[in-house]
């Protein structure tokens, strides 16, 4: 199933051209620089973010791909979903049938869940979401590892690279310390020391690289309750309370990864149902997330009430239970559902642990309708899973005609930001880059019957 | 089974995410993926469907943007209709169509006389914007459009 999954949605990611916002311009700065590593000690020259390895790799893919630019992005994109799956399935350990189905719904639940469009619908121009999500991943499976000093420094290697590509890597060590309490041994305790001294590391890093160490309200839009803020009106309401709003983006976060909703810190469904139009994929949204996390929360409870060791399903479920909260807290400054993204994975093993017991539990229920009813509960929540997975592929359609049309006012976007290029070099990466995107033939959603809007997307 | 009723609800659908999944592969194979085969389109309802990429492609490869080609019903109406692309542009309130297709192929003065009045004739400031933007030197920006009827 994951190598299905993994090869339809890869395709998918196949399809979409490279895209303009966020990307042109890394790619033409990227041709401009001499090399690798100037690309990265000059991304450390009065930079507003320390994200050294995320411009080092957009210039060492650059300068592998040669005249094959939209391959290299978009197949290097296609390698880190491949291993996306792999990865996630792996750390599953599926060992009996009863895994095998719990390992089934567990893999709709990471794609349906909202966030998992993240890792496949932009590249900026490589998706640094999906990358920290495979860092993480490969942390797992290295502290679920028979171990040695190669998995210690392996896990060592794999922190750098993603703390240093971006903020959210500093997950990569919840991981490795909350697998490491959990029981997973894979990652020694002097594998876990090392990690600790490298965060501290990374910290001063910061403070020497950077001069301002928490964004300002003022740097971007912000959703809160039902609406999104312009920058003028978070200063404007929260200037004298930031810690109020870092409040709400934390508690929203969290809420998000949990219930589908809020989405971007905006509590989209309730106002759609303020306003009287709840879209079906909105319901199918939230039951499933929520039938799902009372599923959890209910396991939970189960497993500690029944005691006995911990197998590898409980700790993938300690370890989601860490990664959760110290995700929505590096979403204190603004919320977006890209920046939980990494948390999502982490729900679905919680999710794969809490359907185990599911099975177990319904399977040894006495009472025939007991048993069936608590079955249809059950074929209910994976049903609905099953139609936020099948939507990735509608919203990711959606994404290449968007970004295709994006290519049709590029260079009036670069004229506008004066990022035109000045050589002739830049000039037909530009018209190249243009002319395969216009040429990519992409399905026109608008043809699409319109059910299919209300009831796929994320 | 009825043991198996709780393996089978969470399993099932999965199972048939799986069994979609592995169609998709065929149908990809066969170049009929439904979410990515494109269904072809004229350039006059490229122009009505939001798709400029398409629009400006088509002029690339010669089309001609003041030739009149049939827009499917639903489209633009609830009936098919035979306009031109820029007309199915206005028609659909796209300026950033309107915008492509003149700047895909830059008009004469008599071509963007017309297409003002056409764009005088919608209550669309964004598309009077758009083409006001692509007036050729010389020509006044005040259009006489007495005896101008859109075409729909």
């Amino acid at each position: 199933m994951a190598a299905l999954l993994a090869t339809t949605m890869a395709y998918d990611v196949w399809r979409v051209p490279v895209q303009v916002y966020d990307s042109l311009i890394e790619i033409l700065d990227a041709q401009r620089s001499p090399s690798v590593a100037a690309s990265f000690r000059g991304s450390l020259d009065g930079a507003a973010y320390l994200r050294p390895a995320r411009i080092a790799q957009i210039k060492a893919i650059y300068d592998v791909s040669g005249d094959h630019l939209r391959a290299g992005y978009r197949g290097f994109h296609v390698a880190l979903l491949l291993a996306f799956f792999w990865l996630f399935a792996r750390a599953l350990r599926v060992e009996s049938g009863r895994d095998a189905s719990a390992a089934v719904f567990a893999l709709t639940v990471v794609t349906g869940l909202h966030t998992f469009p993240s890792f496949m619908r932009e590249a900026f121009p490589i998706n640094h979401f999906l990358e920290i999500a495979v860092l993480g991943l490969v942390a797992v499976n290295l502290a679920q590892s028979r171990g040695g000093w190669w998995a210690d420094a392996a896990a060592a290697l794999v922190f750098a690279l993603a703390a240093l590509t971006l903020e959210s890597g500093l997950l990569v060590w919840v991981v490795v310390a909350a697998a490491w309490a959990s029981g997973f041994r894979g990652i020694s305790t002097r594998g876990v020391v090392l990690l600790t001294a490298l965060v501290a590391g990374y910290f001063l890093l910061r403070l020497e690289v950077l001069s301002a160490s928490v964004p300002s309200l003022a740097e971007r839009s912000s959703g809160f309750l039902f609406d999104r803020l312009e920058p003028d009106e978070l200063q404007r309401r929260f200037g004298d309370a930031p810690l109020v709003f870092y409040a709400y983006n934390v508690g929203t976060s969290l809420l998000g990864v949990l219930l589908s909703e809020p989405r971007d810190g905006v509590f989209a469904a309730v106002r759609s149902w303020l306003d009287g139009d709840v879209l079906p994929r909105t319901w199918v949204a939230l039951i499933s997330s929520a039938l799902t996390t009372a599923l959890i929360g209910w396991a939970v409870w189960r497993r500690v009430r029944q005691g006995g060791p911990l197998d590898a399903a409980d700790r993938l479920t300690i370890v989601a239970a860490a990664v959760l909260p110290a995700n929505a807290v590096l979403a204190f400054a603004y919320t977006k559902d890209e920046i939980m993204a990494f948390a999502g994975v982490f729900y679905a093993f919680a999710a794969y642990a809490a359907a185990r017991v599911a099975i177990d539990q319904a399977g040894s229920l006495r009472r025939p309708g007991a048993r069936a009813a608590a079955s249809l509960v059950l074929l209910t929540m994976a049903s609905l899973w099953a139609i936020r997975s099948v939507s990735v592929h509608h919203v990711m359609n959606r994404q290449a005609f968007r970004v295709r049309n994006d290519w049709v006012g590029a260079p009036a976007f670069l004229r506008s930001e004066k990022r035109w290029p000045a050589t002739p070099a830049g000039v037909a990466l530009v018209e190249s880059l243009r002319a395969q995107a216009l040429d990519a033939p992409v399905r026109n959603p608008q043809l699409v019957p319109e059910w299919n809007n209300r009831w796929f997307g994320d | 089974m009825p043991a198996r009723l709780p393996t089978l609800g969470v399993v099932l659908p999965g199972a048939l995410v799986a069994l979609w999944s592995l169609g998709l592969c065929a149908m990809t194979a066969i170049g009929a993926n439904p979410y990515w085969a494109p269904q072809p389109v004229n350039i006059s309802e490229a122009a009505a469907l939001r798709d400029a990429a398409t629009v400006v492609r088509l002029i690339g490869r010669g089309a001609d943007p003041l030739e009149p080609h049939p827009v499917r019903a639903g489209a633009l109406f609830d009936r098919a209709v035979t306009v031109t692309p820029l007309e199915a542009a206005v028609a659909a309130r796209r300026a950033e169509v309107v915008d492509a297709i003149l700047s895909a192929r830059p008009p004469a003065a008599a071509a963007w006389q017309r297409a003002a009045c056409l764009a005088n004739s919608v209550p669309d400031e964004d598309i009077r914007e758009a083409v006001g933007a692509h007036r050729p030197d010389g020509v006044a920006a005040d259009v006489d459009c007495a005896g101008y009827a859109r075409p729909w």
